[in-house]
């Protein structure tokens, strides 16, 4: 259990620059300040939730904040390779996608701890969601 | 004439002159032979006794005469002998020389002077040896008892063998020999004559009875010969056998006695019959009292032996063993009793139909066929009948006949050259009446068959064509040919071994079908067949055969390959697209964040250090993007309705409605809408497009109000055959009917976006939903006063047979 004032490390894995920009801002506003370890890919996704290659040094996240839309490997298959190592099956993930038609994502995967949001363009609902990514990680 | 014949041979030894004299030798010998008197031998050897008597009384007188005397000596057909008493041969005559010479030959011949006892030519019956005159031979006995006797010694027979002219000969000599003085000295003369005929003809003689007494004793049935008084003289074997006496008890037996009592007073009239001379004989079947007083059946056939003075003497009976067959007599009767205790009608009948013979079951399902003879149905036809009996080898004929309402088989039997006709009668209604039945009903099959407006053959268990449709003949190319009774493997040579199977199965009682099957006919074309073959019954419940049902899918095959691949076609054109918007509106939906998301936070932050203008641009800016997020977001929507798989399930309209219902209530509430409806069925459809549907419907009805009146939305079903029909009434603002169409095309919108917010999405979904359901959607709509929006959906029940297609089966709204 992580308590409230702990520093929470979090990989982000996110293709789109502007959305990296905008979640770190809405982290900001926010008054979050988490160790954020950003990766482009799904195959980086997972070298980096296994310790590999260039991510031996990295620490094991508390929180995995994952857009479907990646290049190569979309994020349903980082999933189900989560899914698939028992290790890795208690990571709080957050599914953080464009389209409202993934809703459904969670429940594709009954034995992760997920939760899902939709992207917005708006400040403000942003900030409303990392907070809520937070909280999940902290009390899931 | 012997004496003239053997002069003139005297001199002249040749084996010609043996041959015909061993012929003249033989005639003398039956001469002999004939006359049963007084042994001429002895004649001779007196006449020889005479002769040397006077050759001792007067050697010199009778020196001339010497030579005739040896003449006549030799003419002599039987063998003389001069022996002295040392046993030196003093005289021999020819014939003698001929037989007691080791050879028939001049210079072989017993000459005198030769010592009796060293010739080797007559082998002795007793197997002495071969020394003409040995201690035991006849001839040597002869010679030694007349030399110490001096009395004669007359017929001894030796049996001799000799060798003439290379054969050896057999000869019976009759030997007598006297003895006289000659010169002081005792001499002996042997006579041989040759009995070697009578000996045959004893020897046959007494083989003869030999053989008489073989049959006797072999005979195959009992003889027996008994005395006037009865008793018992002589049996043979087969007496013994049969009567399980031997012989000697047999002797101290009379006929009375071994004679079953109750046969003797039949047998002793009988024998009185031929001892009174009535009878010449008798045959009697009779009972003997075996040894072990068993009785015995016999035949005896007896008859009378008389004696010289022509007195009956014996009877000699012949007696037969007759058990067994007796017991076959039995057998026969017992058999013959068949036809009287047979429940079947059996009579029999001469050439006219005269009744001879008629057994109890005739007489009785008979009655009157002896006096309707050949009129009776018994006897239908009979001209026939009788001219099938007269045909060489006739024996056996069959027909079958109705007699007073009932069937029967009949199998007539000519009796030896149709003296007489037997009939054998079985009942065969019942049989009858069940292949009538089977008739029926493989009648009706057939008819059923032939008239089907399908193509269907019916054949028997063999495979052969009972009946055909004629759409059969159509199909299968086969119009004009005579199918009925041809093999069907015969019509369809190339039939596969696994259809020849199915049919084998069929045989055996399974039903099988097959719902496409490719046959590949004999020029190569290739024909589709749906079929079932089943079994069909006989009345009996027997497998009669099958019937196959066939129809040829070639066409329909063809037809739905091509549907196939275009659905095939349109499904992959369908699922591009698909991809196509649904990639699109994600990849679109990204960039278009991002523009309103940073457009957003530069209006926030910097809006303040901007003029009007700059903040005019950055508004348009958002807007435009807003809007492009809501086409991308639409156009999602769309693509989706497409995209869900299609399963259809009955579905409750009514709840759909609520739910749509809960959906809208935000502008229900805001305008201030009633919203009813009426029954509501089931339908075949996809719940979550059908709440969405309705969703959309009843949004518009409440969107495109008429300013002035408070939104009524009416939603109400109609049966219409296996369709649903739905309608979505409203008291809006309506639709000019030239629009119809149009609305329900994506992103067509009939108004301003500042009058009636929206892309023109709503009713594109609403048609996709509808078709997909395989539906239909329309409007009927009066610009001011409304629109009725309809859709159809198949129904999830078969319609209601009770009221008229089309009838309203709900109220119309008030």
């Amino acid at each position: 259990m992580i308590s409230k004032t702990d520093k929470l490390t979090i990989l982000l894995v996110e293709d789109n620059a502007g959305d990296v920009y905008m979640v770190r801002e809405a982290m900001v506003e926010a008054g979050l300040s988490p160790n954020l370890h950003v990766v482009q890919t799904g195959t980086q996704a997972m070298d980096f939730l296994h310790r590999r290659g260039a991510f031996s040094s990295f620490p094991q996240p508390d929180l995995v904040i994952l857009d479907l839309n990646l290049p190569a490997k979309p994020g349903q298959e980082v999933m189900a390779e989560i899914e698939a190592t028992p290790s890795l099956r208690n990571l709080p993930i957050a599914v953080f996608t464009t389209s409202q038609s993934e809703s459904d994502i969670c429940a594709r995967f009954p034995r992760l701890r997920s939760m899902f949001a939709l992207k917005t363009p708006m400040v403000s609902e942003l900030v409303e969601i990392v907070k809520s990514f937070d909280l999940f990680a902290r009390t899931a | 004439m012997a004496v003239r014949s053997n002069r003139k041979r005297v001199g002249a030894v040749s084996r010609k002159r043996v041959a015909s004299e061993r012929k003249e030798l033989q005639s003398t010998k039956e001469e002999l032979q004939t006359s049963k008197e007084e042994p001429q031998t002895l004649n001779n050897v007196n006449a020889l006794k005479n002769l040397a008597d006077a050759l001792r009384r007067s050697e010199e007188s009778l020196a001339r005469e010497r030579i005739n005397l040896q003449t006549m000596f030799d003419a002599v057909n039987v063998g003389l002998l001069l022996i002295d008493e040392d046993g030196v041969v003093r005289r021999v005559n020819e014939t003698a020389s001929r037989w007691v010479g080791k050879n028939f030959s001049a210079s072989n011949s017993l000459q005198p002077g030769d010592y009796l006892g060293c010739v080797h030519a007559i082998a002795d019956p007793a197997g002495c040896g071969h020394t003409l005159f040995c201690t035991l031979c006849p001839i040597r006995n002869s010679f030694e008892t007349a030399l110490r006797s001096g009395q004669p010694v007359h017929h001894a027979e030796a049996q001799a063998t000799f060798e003439i002219d290379g054969t050896t000969t057999f000869l019976w000599l009759e030997i007598s020999a006297d003895s006289l003085i000659l010169d002081g000295k005792q001499h002996v003369v042997l006579a041989m004559n040759d009995i070697t005929a009578r000996k045959q003809a004893e020897e046959a003689l007494r083989s003869g009875e030999a053989r008489f007494r073989a049959i006797f004793e072999q005979a195959a049935v009992g003889i027996g010969q008994i005395d006037l008084d009865g008793r018992i003289l002589t049996t043979n074997q087969m007496v013994s056998q049969i009567l399980g006496y031997s012989r000697e008890e047999l002797r101290q037996k009379t006929f009375e006695e071994i004679t079953h009592p109750d046969d003797l007073p039949g047998e002793l009239e009988l024998i009185d019959g031929i001892i009174a001379g009535r009878d010449s004989s008798y045959t009697v079947e009779k009972r003997y009292l075996r040894k072990d007083r068993s009785p015995v059946w016999v035949r005896v056939t007896s008859s009378l032996a008389h004696d010289a003075s022509g007195k009956p003497a014996l009877r000699i009976s012949v007696i037969e063993d007759i058990g067994e067959l007796r017991k076959a007599r039995r057998e026969l009767e017992r058999i013959a009793s068949f036809p009287v205790l047979n429940s079947n009608p059996i009579i029999e009948v001469d050439p006219d139909g005269r009744v001879s013979f008629a057994n109890p079951a005739a007489r009785r399902l008979l009655p009157d066929i002896e006096e309707r003879g050949t009129g009776h149905p018994w006897l239908a036809d009979w001209e026939s009948v009788v001219s099938a009996g007269r045909k060489p080898d006739a024996t056996l004929t069959s027909r079958e006949v109705l007699a007073d309402g009932r069937w029967y088989h009949q199998t007539i039997h000519f009796v030896t050259g149709m003296q007489r006709v037997r009939i054998y009668g079985l009942d065969i209604t019942a049989r009858k009446q069940a292949e009538e039945k089977l008739l029926e009903r493989e009648e009706q099959l057939r008819i059923f068959v032939e008239y089907a407006p399908a193509s269907i053959a019916m054949f028997d268990t063999h495979m052969r064509y009972l009946a055909v449709s004629q759409r059969w003949l159509a199909d299968f190319g086969l119009k004009g040919q005579g199918l009925l009774g041809r093999s069907h493997y015969e019509v369809f040579p190339e039939t596969t071994e696994r259809q020849k199977e199915v049919h084998r199965r069929c045989l055996a009682g399974v039903v099988e079908r097959a719902a496409e099957d490719r046959f590949e006919r004999p020029d190569g074309s290739i024909q589709w067949i749906q079929w079932e073959v089943r079994p069909w019954r006989s009345a009996l419940g027997t497998i009669g055969g099958i019937i196959i049902f066939s129809e040829d899918i070639t066409e329909r095959k063809r037809t739905e390959e091509i549907l196939r691949r275009s659905a095939e076609e349109l499904a992959r054109s369908n699922k591009d697209l698909e991809q196509f918007a649904y990639v699109a509106s994600h990849d679109l939906q990204e960039p278009l964040r991002i523009v309103s998301g940073f457009i957003g936070r530069l209006r926030e932050r910097y809006g303040s250090s901007l003029d009007d203008k700059a903040r005019e641009y950055i508004d348009f800016a958002v807007q435009g993007a807003q809007r492009m997020s809501q086409l991308v977001h639409d156009l999602l929507e769309y693509s989706r309705v497409q995209a869900r798989p299609r399963q259809l399930e009955p579905a409750k309209m009514k709840e759909a409605f609520d739910r749509a219902l809960a959906n809208c209530m935000a502008s229900i509430r805001e305008t201030g809408a009633a919203v009813r409806c009426g029954d509501l069925p089931t339908v075949m459809g996809d719940p979550m497009q059908l709440v969405q549907l309705l969703q959309n419907l009843i949004g518009n009805a409440i969107k495109f109000r008429r300013p002035e009146a408070s939104p009524e939305v009416h939603l109400f079903a109609r049966r219409e055959k296996d369709d649903w029909v739905f309608h979505v009434h409203d008291n809006g603002i309506g639709i000019p009917m030239d629009q119809a169409e149009r609305i329900f095309m994506i992103f067509q919108q009939l108004h301003t976006r500042d009058m009636y917010p929206g892309t023109g999405i709503g009713l594109a979904i609403c048609r996709k939903i509808v078709e997909r359901h395989g539906g239909r959607i329309w409007v009927q709509s009066e610009l001011g006063k409304g629109s009725t929006f309809s859709f159809s959906l198949p129904a999830a029940s078969p319609p209601n047979v009770s009221g008229p297609a089309g009838a309203p089966l709900l109220e119309m709204p008030q």
